[in-house]
């Protein structure tokens, strides 16, 4: 005979499990990860608290970045686009390619400490980055995709489901758990490691090509480059033409003020060696074509940034130094590092 | 005894569990705002032929907005909170023009709402229930609610396929479309424990092309991102709903 105690206590299990459904995955807990903000560096914009990082919910982050299943005809990844080796930029394209042959309209940026930007984009028009994958997927020239479909295919996928509840806690498939796992995954793209960030931990040092390099940045771009990140996330305009077939506004498009005519996202340039081509439009080829640019292409504007007023001169001496510094903010870690690769 | 310590542990879990906040349990009441829409001084029929107040005609197809913030003032003007939700009312979708709510009793004279998504929720990442970007009522690409959705086709618009679209959305200070509607009761209703405040509210489409400013497809048949543009449909909407009964049953 069973006595009331041995199925009041099992009873009881079931009402606390049903009461933390949120809590229990695959018989434990999702495990929390670490942020680790790197030394020096200022505090995050991302709210790791309104979706705090697990083992699994990066997993399944990473699994949809990878993933074909999110584009209308299975070509079209967001890895499509943002390829690792080209830190996460798209390698060797001015634009990208998307659905049905398409272009995109801008060069795909690379993707590295993305917890540190407010706003997404090269004009800023996403305020979040929980927000940021639904762009591309619903784009047709990008992943061609409805939401809805893609969270369909997802819940039918005989995967999903359990990573879904690996990660939350139920099988629930979601556009904001479907969209804070892949934020999950792209947080973990941090590039902190390159020469320069050992050289500031003490931990390596300069050669005097790069050293002088350093001053010259510090000098004539660190102010929109800003250190440690690169950029000062601002908006500037620094003087590229506007394009007679792109016709790309860059941050007027999302304020409609004139004053940001031409305004365009300071890119970090981090990773820069690895990432062209570069501007918003992918119009450089090589960093010596911005170079170029700065020396002599700057076109002057009502919106043109003030330090840029009267170009940046350099000469073929300091571009060498230049170029030996700006090589050594390739992070190899970072561009090698196998959690970030596609999983197997 | 250890049963009943067991049965007690048992209640004390479920009530941990349905996180009530209906606070000190007595007094509470219901309300239901029930919503209909009209165009040309009919009920508004989707895909029906119809003319606007400017004597251009027009075919509804979509007709679909956010209402959020509800609250309820009583005798005193003061805003007695209610539960913090968000509406998507749908004209193709009978239920969601039903809004039913928990009230404490007491006295009431009108009912405040929010005509769309506010700010901050604009501006936090990726909402659920009506708000789930899946819904639609979502720019991805310049991020922001779209607040209110009129679509239909014309033989006045030049825009192709003869379309009329009006997606109009923005929340910032200087886009801002947000509207905050008041409709007054005329009257102190009492509600006690129990009962249901039930107001019927009717919504005109007509209001949309007429008021602050004359709105011909002609001229603007779409409208597809915050602006002035978006602005002008805003003003006019803004005087859309009417209260046409409050009943206490
Ligand atoms: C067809 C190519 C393509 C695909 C596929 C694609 N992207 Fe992008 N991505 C871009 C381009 C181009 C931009 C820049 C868009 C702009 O500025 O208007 C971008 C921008 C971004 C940014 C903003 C970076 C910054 O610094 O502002 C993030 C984050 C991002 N993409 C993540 C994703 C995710 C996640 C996916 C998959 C759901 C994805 N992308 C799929 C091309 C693509
Ligand atoms: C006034 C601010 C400012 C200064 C100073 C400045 N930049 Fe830039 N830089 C920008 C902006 C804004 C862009 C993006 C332009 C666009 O895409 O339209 C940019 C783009 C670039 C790019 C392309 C990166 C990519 O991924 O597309 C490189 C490389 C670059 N700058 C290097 C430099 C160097 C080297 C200096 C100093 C010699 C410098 N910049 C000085 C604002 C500045």
């Amino acid at each position: 005979m069973l006595r009331p105690a041995n199925y009041i206590i099992p009873a009881l299990l079931l009402l606390l499990l049903a009461c933390q459904k949120q809590e229990v995955a695959n018989g434990g807990q999702p495990e929390p990860v670490a942020f680790t903000v790197p030394a020096g560096w200022p505090a995050p914009a991302y709210d790791f608290a309104a979706n705090p990082l697990t083992k699994q919910g990066i997993a399944l982050g990473r699994k949809l970045f990878y993933d074909g299943l999110l584009s209308k005809d299975g070509q079209f990844p967001c890895a499509s686009c943002h390829q690792q080796p080209a830190a996460f930029g798209t390698f060797d394209h001015d634009l990208s390619h998307g659905f049905n042959n398409s272009h995109t309209l801008r060069n795909a940026p690379p993707l590295q400490n993305l917890a540190w930007h407010r706003e997404f984009h090269h004009d800023g028009g996403i305020n979040h980055l929980d927000l940021q994958p639904l762009a591309p997927i619903t784009a047709p020239n990008e992943m061609a995709e409805t939401i809805d479909n893609v969270l369909n295919k997802l819940r039918n996928d005989p995967a999903y489901p359990g990573l879904f509840k690996a990660a939350f806690g139920s099988t629930d498939i979601s556009t904001k758990r479907m969209t804070q796992a892949l934020s999950q995954f792209m947080l973990t793209m941090v590039s902190a490691d390159s020469k320069y960030d050992r050289v500031k931990r003490g931990a390596a040092t300069f050669t005097l090509p790069e050293q002088l390099g350093y001053d010259i940045f510090q000098q004539k771009c660190g102010s929109c480059h800003k250190e440690p990140l690169f950029t000062d996330l601002s908006y500037r305009n620094a003087g590229l033409p506007m394009d007679n077939v792109l016709r790309d506004a860059g941050r007027m498009r999302i304020t409609r003020n004139p004053a940001d005519s031409l305004k365009f996202k300071v890119p970090s340039l981090r990773n820069v060696m690895v990432s062209r081509y570069y501007g918003h439009d992918g119009r450089f080829f090589d960093v010596l074509n911005v170079f170029d640019h700065y020396q002599s292409g700057v076109q002057k504007s009502g919106t043109l940034d003030p330090l840029l007023q009267n170009g940046i001169s350099l000469s073929n001496f300091e571009r060498g130094q230049l170029l030996a510094f700006l090589l050594t903010l390739t992070d190899d870690e970072f561009l090698k590092n196998k959690s970030l690769a596609a999983p197997q | 005894m250890k049963i009943a310590i067991t049965a007690l542990a048992c209640a004390a879990i479920f009530t941990a569990c349905t996180k009530d906040n209906s606070g000190s349990g007595a007094g509470l009441a219901t309300m239901e705002m029930a919503i209909s829409h009209q165009a040309s001084g009919k009920a508004m029929v989707l895909n029906g032929d119809v003319n606007t107040p400017n004597g251009e005609q027009i075919r509804y197809t979509v007709f679909k907005y956010y209402i959020s913030n509800l609250t309820l003032l009583n005798d005193r003007g003061e805003a007695q909170p209610s539960a913090a939700a968000y509406f998507l009312i749908d004209e193709s979708d009978g239920n969601s023009k039903i809004l039913p709510f928990n009230i404490p009793e007491g006295n009431y004279s009108a009912i405040r709402f929010l005509l769309g998504v506010d700010s901050a929720r604009n501006v936090s990442g990726v909402q659920e229930g009506a708000l789930d970007p899946a819904k639609g009522m979502f720019w991805t690409w310049n991020t922001g609610y779209i607040m209110a959705k009129m679509e239909g086709k014309s033989i006045n618009s030049p825009a192709p396929l003869q379309n009329v679209t009006y997606h109009v959305g923005g929340f910032k200070q200087s886009n801002s479309v947000l509207k905050t509607i008041t409709l007054s009761f005329g009257r102190n209703v009492t509600v006690k424990a129990n009962q249901q405040l039930a107001l019927q509210v009717k919504g005109d489409a007509d209001k949309w092309w007429t008021g602050a400013h004359t709105i011909r497809i002609a001229n603007l048949p779409v409208v597809m991102e915050a602006g002035a543009d978006a602005m002008k449909l805003a003003d006019n909407y803004a005087n859309m709903f009417t209260l046409q009964a409050v009943e206490v049953k």
